[in-house]
């Protein structure tokens, strides 16, 4: 018990030791600044004691009290402001320049000009403007002959045209005064928010740009029915409201300030140094940001306190204005835990407002993320809690910071709350998404919403968003609005003159794209676009990024210079491609040309509305190429396990079946997204393609099974016409046409085709089956490639001499042309190219080093094969001559030996061939012979389908030739054709 | 007593941020390939062990090596120490390669949840190699390798560089060096994962060939990927008599390709490297069976032959849908509660690297203490509410936005736009869409709330939403569980297919 209760007593002392020095701190907190009072401050509140104000319900009254305060618009003096009278020109003129920090100019104007004055005596016209319109005269802001005007000395021989200085003011030409002696650039272009008003072709329109820049900065406002009444005159306590308005605009320069806070304690006490004896009130405000100010008031407790060194000792009483609920009252009114707003100048404290303590009124920056209108409510991001409700006031640091990702809250807006977007009053509907908006509450409820245009708090001219049309021949860009909407034609239309930017002269205007200089051209639509823009909002630079995202598909058709595509999903798209549209294969550039039907591919897409762009496009070789066509007895289909159980199996290759290398039953995988078309029960006979998956094995990928047969067949032809639509195909040399359709397996070039791309003249082997009704069926449908041209000869002569590296020339030589040799009595010299030529000695391969016509193995007199292209010498072998042609199909390779990865280890020794014929030469025939077995020297010549290769291309079911020797022992040369 | 309770909750607190900075890092990049530019397959019986094959260049003729790859992963204070054990061969081509690398990882976590991760060799690292008789024994091995992860609330993303310079003795005179650069992609999340990398190999030959030095040089990129991947395939019942209908199975899988192009120069009869240089493609896989696990089957009778009854039955089978199905209304709104649950039930949790051994077992905080300081993240949300796990992963995960003074709406219905946000919003793409706001191909566009508008361009061009047969994506609609179902359906589709895609054809088209 005992030891628990020590043992709290330590937590409270390790407490205390804790946090003893936070609290020992805020002790001896000291302010970051302190305000004194005013000294003349009973007599202003006694000047602001307004018999008319106080007593009426205008809704000024603050903005009166507090101009007044601050000296910005005095009363009459009586103690009487004169609400509802207007504001003549000069007073119009007098408090621009009070607004701008420039009595005491005008003062001194003002006594030059009566200095200046002869006849004093006639001059009718209240002297005490005098001098602001002397400054107005001197800014350019009235011309001479209105100044003349004013200082006319009969004022009243004047005519209404003429510039009299106690005439109302105009509401336009208020806004004239206040905007031009203030320096606010007038608004030429885009004058939006002035256009928005109902009158606004009233005004004047030398004044628009003025009114514009004040409606920008929200120093005036129109009615509740959209009007500005330019014409209307201007009450005095419309004025001390204007005025008030204009304060975040003036204040900088009056050297004001205004801020927020909580007043946290009060203290008082005597001071009696240097003799005084005066009591000094100490008012801690601590700021919405976290700094401590402090007002300090001076009271003397006797007048006249003496000082044994000066004397007498005048110390003045310094107190401050305070409103109270519209009613103004001395510093005293001040107490602890009231927020207060207070406005500062030169170290004192000039005005207080106490807020209203029944309502907590809080102010929000928030973006918008929706508006639910019926339900009166909107989801929104909270950026930060603000002090003011002008975002003018709010430190600009912390609003460059704005950042997304802020909390969200869904807030309940007032029915009658005041909403204002663009200085217009507007209702909820009209907030758009995504803006940014300065919220009122009062008791958690939003009671006035503003919507924030921080572009006027940054550098104007950069636009940013993504381009929707660029016209270099007009010299313009549109943009979308910047929050992406726009598509919409009636929105985009009608506003899109907000959008569309212009330059003069494309010379002078710099272009970026991706990072680097570039031409406009290079600006495509979708590309986000930053614009900087010049003083009258002409472009002058355009840095644009593209937005391509890659799409895959299958090509469908190919037109002209479109391709349909079959995207994964099943869906189509069409696209323009043209000749400049970078297509690459294999991690090479290549021509649109190149693009086949049937082809998988990968386009770079970057799509601006219904406008779309192809970056570029690449071919994929992976997917549909074959790697072997077979017909065999489907035993059983597994479609869970996506396999297909076969027995018998037999391959197609030129035109015909051959057994393949499998004995009994195969199980083979069908490609993982592929699901064949095969009935639960099906048997008979099953044609399938089999193509490398991903991982390089062989898998099934096109199936279709055949039960109706009775006869099968073999068809060599070539197509007359393809009909896809009718799924018939007439032949050249065949009568009876060959229907075919989704189950044909079509193959071209080693890629499996659709039976719309089976184009006529094509030459083509058919495995067919014909029905019960005597139809013809394709079940495969093999179209030939025509055979690559390669140029490559073949020749045979001896060496007369060898330029080392560089040439061989041999003396006279002969030509094979199927099936002979053809003698030529001419010399022939070949180039040799190191990184080409093959040199292939009778133990092997040899460096080109060794091949010279001098020294010990000199190669001079040899005769040789010389694979010959365009002069150069491709390869050069020294295998025995042989002028005895064979034909036949390769039926074994012997002594090939690959790893499992069929790697080669060792090449093969020996082929054997059936079907053999052998060239007689007596009878230019071609007679039937034994299958024969060749044995492959290691400088055997090797070709298939037209291009050098070596042994281990060879296959088996290759239709070969080969040329030997009359012993027929090994084969020189080796001519593969297989397709 | 009450200080007692607060000392309590700051111990708590102390050893939640000790828990929590300690099992950040377990998912950065897990390399198990290796960084020799060859590919693996996780053995799914053994832990660790991997299926693995590279293509070695070393006797100037492409090898392909296959044998097992070992990792064994520890991590102690901040770093990962790997192991990685290499034992491959090619009997036919009397070929072999023994290698072991240790290397220390060592993680750094930056802004945004982002750690940055660096990898230095620790041990001299073994390797010999054995071709036809001739062996290369590793004389030095220099690495330098860096990579970043960046964590989304479905999905880890990581990328790395890294250099490896290896210079090898030949038993028969010479020397050969390999320097590799490479790079490497990748992504973790529970329905696949995918590892990408491309390695640049520069080889420089000094052999000493008939007691003669001479020098040949020869070049390859590997292409490598790996994938982790699940899918599901229904099997119908073979009796008739049995009490539900045919279900679904996962199959989870692991896929890896290796591509190779090499340019190596064509040797003569002595072994000597002639002028011709020949260039060389293959392409090789591995792969590993599916394992397959069986799913619940929901009893959604009534649903038979709608539209969306595979969708659906596949949610309610991965328990993304709760229940058994027999009161589902495809047509009923869904409030934003259950679209948040379906949609953290369907993204699941990222897995954890399975080579990594964890000896952190102080840290498993009790859940029952854990609730002490139970705070709920929404002011409307309850800490009992049915979901309230599902809503609080969503927050904690940055799917959705609370504070805890903030408002969930939790019976406010969702709207298509609201919902395809927090999709994307789990997979962290927004950033795919153009700046500052997409334009999107749908015609009401106009329509999407901006905030959308990124989140919608991006769903369509990755493919979870197409728009109906007009065009239209009718953003504002609330959504009904249908719709919902079809959704969250595609996305687990994405997740474990599409996205592989993406990892996969950048190196092999």
């Amino acid at each position: 018990m005992f030891s628990q209760k020590l043992r709290q007593y330590m937590s409270l002392i390790i407490l205390f030791f804790i946090f003893m020095p936070f609290t020992a701190k805020a002790a001896a907190e000291t302010p970051a600044r302190i305000f004194t009072g005013i000294e003349s401050s009973d007599a202003i509140l006694k000047n602001l004691d307004y018999e008319d104000v106080k007593n009426s319900d205008s809704w000024a009254k603050s903005a009166i009290w507090e101009t007044g305060a601050l000296e910005l618009l005095k009363g009459y003096g009586n103690r009487i402001f004169g609400l509802r009278d207007r504001l003549s020109v000069e007073q119009a003129i007098a408090i621009a320049y009070n607004m701008a920090g420039r009595e005491a100019e005008a003062q001194l104007a003002a006594e030059a000009l009566d200095l200046a004055r002869e006849d004093k005596k006639n001059y009718a016209p209240d002297m005490w403007s005098d001098g602001y319109i002397q400054l107005a005269l001197n800014d350019g802001i009235i011309t001479q002959e209105e100044y003349d005007d004013a200082f006319a000395a009969d004022q009243r021989s004047l005519g209404s045209g003429d510039f009299r200085r106690q005439s109302p003011v105009t509401r336009e030409d208020f806004a004239y005064y206040i905007a031009s002696v203030l320096g606010l650039t007038p608004v030429n272009e885009h004058t939006h928010l002035f256009n928005s008003y109902n009158d606004w072709h009233q005004a004047n329109p030398h004044r628009i740009p003025y009114i514009e820049a004040l409606l920008q900065n929200k120093v005036m406002s129109g009615d509740n029915n959209g009007r500005f009444l330019p014409k209307d005159t201007v009450t005095r306590e419309m004025a001390a409201q204007i005025i008030k308005n204009a304060e975040p605009l003036i204040f900088p320069g009056l050297g004001m300030e205004k801020s927020k806070g909580t007043i946290e304690s009060i203290k008082s006490f005597t001071d009696k140094a240097d003799g005084k004896n005066t009591e000094i009130k100490l008012i801690n405000v601590r700021k919405s940001n976290g700094t401590l100010d402090q007002f300090r008031f001076i009271y003397p407790l006797d007048s006249g306190s003496l000082n044994e060194i000066s004397g007498n000792i005048n110390t003045e009483k310094t107190g401050t204005i305070v409103n109270e609920t519209d009613v103004l009252k001395d510093e005293t009114a001040l107490k602890e835990g009231q927020e207060i707003t207070y406005i500062m100048q030169n170290g004192r404290v000039l005005y207080v407002t106490v807020m209203n303590s029944t309502k907590t009124t809080v102010h929000k920056l928030v973006r918008i993320l929706s508006v639910d209108e019926p339900a009166g409510r909107i989801q929104t991001e909270i950026i930060m809690d603000v002090p003011f409700s002008d975002v003018r006031m709010i430190d600009e640091s912390s609003l460059n910071s704005i950042k997304t990702g802020g909390r969200e809250e869904i807030l309940s807006v007032s029915r009658d709350a005041l909403i204002y977007i663009d200085f217009v009053k507007k209702s909820l509907k009209d907030i758009e998404p995504q803006s940014l908006m300065l919220l009122t509450m009062e008791n958690n409820l939003v009671t006035a919403m503003e919507k924030v245009n921080l572009e006027l708090l940054q550098e104007s001219g950069i636009i940013s968003g993504i381009l929707e049309e660029n016209n270099p021949a007009l010299g313009y860009v549109t943009l979308y609005f910047y929050d992406g909407s726009g598509t919409l034609l009636d929105k985009g239309k009608s506003l899109s003159s907000y959008r569309t930017f212009s330059y003069i002269n494309i010379d002078n205007v710099e272009v970026y794209k991706n990072g680097s200089p570039a031409s406009i051209d290079d600006i495509n639509p979708g590309d986000s676009v930053f614009l900087k823009l010049d003083e009258k909002g002409n472009i002058t630079v355009i840095s644009g990024t593209d937005n391509f995202y890659p799409v895959y598909g299958k090509v469908r058709i190919k037109g002209s210079n479109t391709l349909q595509i079959q995207k994964g999903d099943g869906t189509y798209q069409v696209i323009s491609i043209s000749q400049n549209t970078p297509v690459f294969k294999d991690r090479k550039r290549v021509s649109a040309d190149d693009i086949k039907e049937g082809d998988d591919i990968r386009i770079l897409l970057q799509t601006s509305g219904n406008q779309v762009i192809v970056g570029e496009v690449t071919i994929s070789t992976q997917n549909p190429v074959i790697s072997g066509v077979y017909k065999a007895q489907l035993n059983y289909y597994d479609e869970a396990g996506n396999s297909l159980v076969v027995s018998g199996m037999k391959y197609f290759k030129d035109g015909l079946w051959w057994q393949a290398d499998v004995k009994g039953i195969t199980k083979l995988d069908i490609k993982k997204d592929y699901k064949p078309e095969i009935p639960k029960d099906a048997n008979g006979t099953v044609y399938f393609a089999t193509g490398k998956n991903l991982l390089g094995n062989d898998v099934v990928i096109r199936a279709t099974v055949v039960n109706d047969s009775i006869n099968t067949g073999l068809i060599s032809d070539t197509i007359a016409e393809s009909l896809p639509g009718r799924g018939i195909i007439t032949l050249l040399n065949e009568s009876k046409p060959v229907s075919y359709g989704e189950n044909t397996l079509i193959v071209k070039g080693g890629k499996l085709l659709e039976p719309n791309q089976v184009r006529s003249q094509d030459e083509a082997h058919f495995a067919c089956s014909s029905s019960s009704d005597g139809s013809i069926r394709a079940d495969v449908l093999w179209i030939r490639e025509p055979a690559e041209d390669t140029g490559l000869a073949l020749l045979r002569g001896r060496i007369s001499g060898i330029d080392k590296i560089n040439s061989v020339t041999l003396e006279s030589f002969s030509q094979f042309n199927m099936p002979d040799w053809e003698f030529v009595n001419v010399q022939k010299t070949l180039t040799i190219d190191p990184m080409v030529t093959r040199l292939f000695d009778d133990g092997g391969r040899t460096d080109l080093a060794e091949f010279d016509d001098e020294g010990e193995n000199s190669y001079k007199n040899r005769t040789i094969y010389v694979l010959a292209r365009e002069g150069k010498a491709i390869q050069i072998s020294t295998a025995p001559y042989g002028d005895v042609v064979y034909r036949g199909r390769i039926s074994e390779l012997e002594g090939e030996r690959k790893d499992s990865f069929g790697h080669i280890i060792t090449q093969a020794q020996a082929v054997v061939i059936s079907e053999v014929k052998l060239f007689n030469r007596e009878t230019w025939l071609w007679d039937n012979k034994q299958e024969t077995r060749f044995g492959l020297p290691e400088n055997a010549v090797i070709i298939k389908n037209g291009k050098i290769t070596d042994r281990s291309a060879l296959e088996k079911g290759d239709r070969i030739t080969v040329i030997s020797s009359v012993s027929g022992v090994d084969a020189f040369v080796v001519m593969a054709e297989s397709y | 007593m009450k200080h007692k309770k607060i000392l309590k909750t700051v111990l708590w607190i102390m050893l939640l941020c000790v828990f929590f900075s300690n099992s950040i890092y377990s998912h950065a990049y897990p390399g198990s390939m290796g960084y020799e530019g060859g590919v693996s397959a996780a053995d799914p019986y053994e832990d660790g062990t991997y299926a693995y094959r590279e293509v070695c260049f070393l006797s100037g003729v492409p090898v392909i090596m296959e044998g097992t790859l070992k990792v064994k992963k520890s991590a102690r204070q901040g770093k990962t120490t790997t192991t990685y054990r290499y034992d491959l061969s090619n009997i036919e081509q009397d070929a072999s390669i023994t290698r072991v690398i240790v290397m220390d990882n060592h993680t750094d976590e930056k802004e945004r949840g982002q750690t940055v991760e660096k990898s230095v060799i620790t041990k001299v690292p073994v390797e010999v190699v054995r071709i036809n008789g001739v062996i290369y024994n590793l004389r030095k091995y220099d690495f330098t390798r860096s990579g970043i992860t960046d964590p989304q609330p479905a999905v880890n993303y990581n990328t790395g560089e890294y250099t490896i310079k290896k210079t090898y003795n030949i038993s028969t005179g010479g020397t050969v060096s390999v320097e590799m650069k490479g790079r490497q992609y990748g992504y973790d999340q529970y329905w696949s994962s995918a590892k990408a990398a491309s390695v640049d190999l520069s080889i420089k030959y000094e052999p000493v060939l008939d007691g003669e030095a001479y020098a040949w040089d020869g070049f390859a990129r590997v292409s490598v990927s790996n994938v982790a991947k699940k899918s599901f395939k229904y099997v119908e019942n073979e009796p008739w008599q049995i009490s539900f209908e045919g279900g679904y199975v996962e199959q989870d899988w692991e896929e890896s390709i290796l591509e190779y192009n090499a340019y190596l120069p064509e040797f003569d009869k002595s072994g000597f490297a002639t002028d011709v240089i020949r260039e060389i493609n293959e392409r090789i896989g591995l792969n590993t069976e599916p394992v397959n696990s069986r799913l619940m089957v929901p009893d959604l009778k009534h649903l038979r032959g709608h539209w969306a009854e595979e969708p659906v039955k596949i949610l309610y089978s991965l328990e993304v849908l709760p229940g058994t199905g027999e009161n589902f209304n495809p047509a009923e709104y869904v409030t934003r509660r259950d679209f948040t649950a379906m949609l953290v039930k369907a993204i699941k949790d990222i897995p954890e690297d399975p080579d990594l051994v964890t000896r952190t077992t102080t840290a498993r905080t009790p859940a029952s203490r854990q609730k002490n300081v139970e705070e709920s993240p929404f002011a409307d949300i309850n800490t009992d509410d049915q979901f309230y796990n599902e809503i609080k992963i969503a927050s904690t995960r940055g799917i959705v936005q609370g504070t805890g003074q903030s408002y969930f709406r939790p019976d406010r219905h969702i709207t298509m736009a609201e919902a395809i946000t927090m999709i994307i919003r789990a997979i962290g793409l927004e950033g795919l869409a153009a700046y500052p706001y997409s334009i999107t191909a749908f015609i009401d566009n106009d329509e999407i709330p901006a905030y959308a508008r990124n989140p919608a361009e991006v769903a369509f061009r990755i493919g979870l939403v197409e728009g109906d047969s007009r065009g239209y994506l009718r953003p504002n609609d609330i959504l009904t569980y249908e719709r919902a179902s079809a959704l969250i359906y595609r996305l687990i589709r994405y997740m474990g297919e599409d996205l592989v895609k993406d990892y996969c054809d950048r190196f092999f088209d």
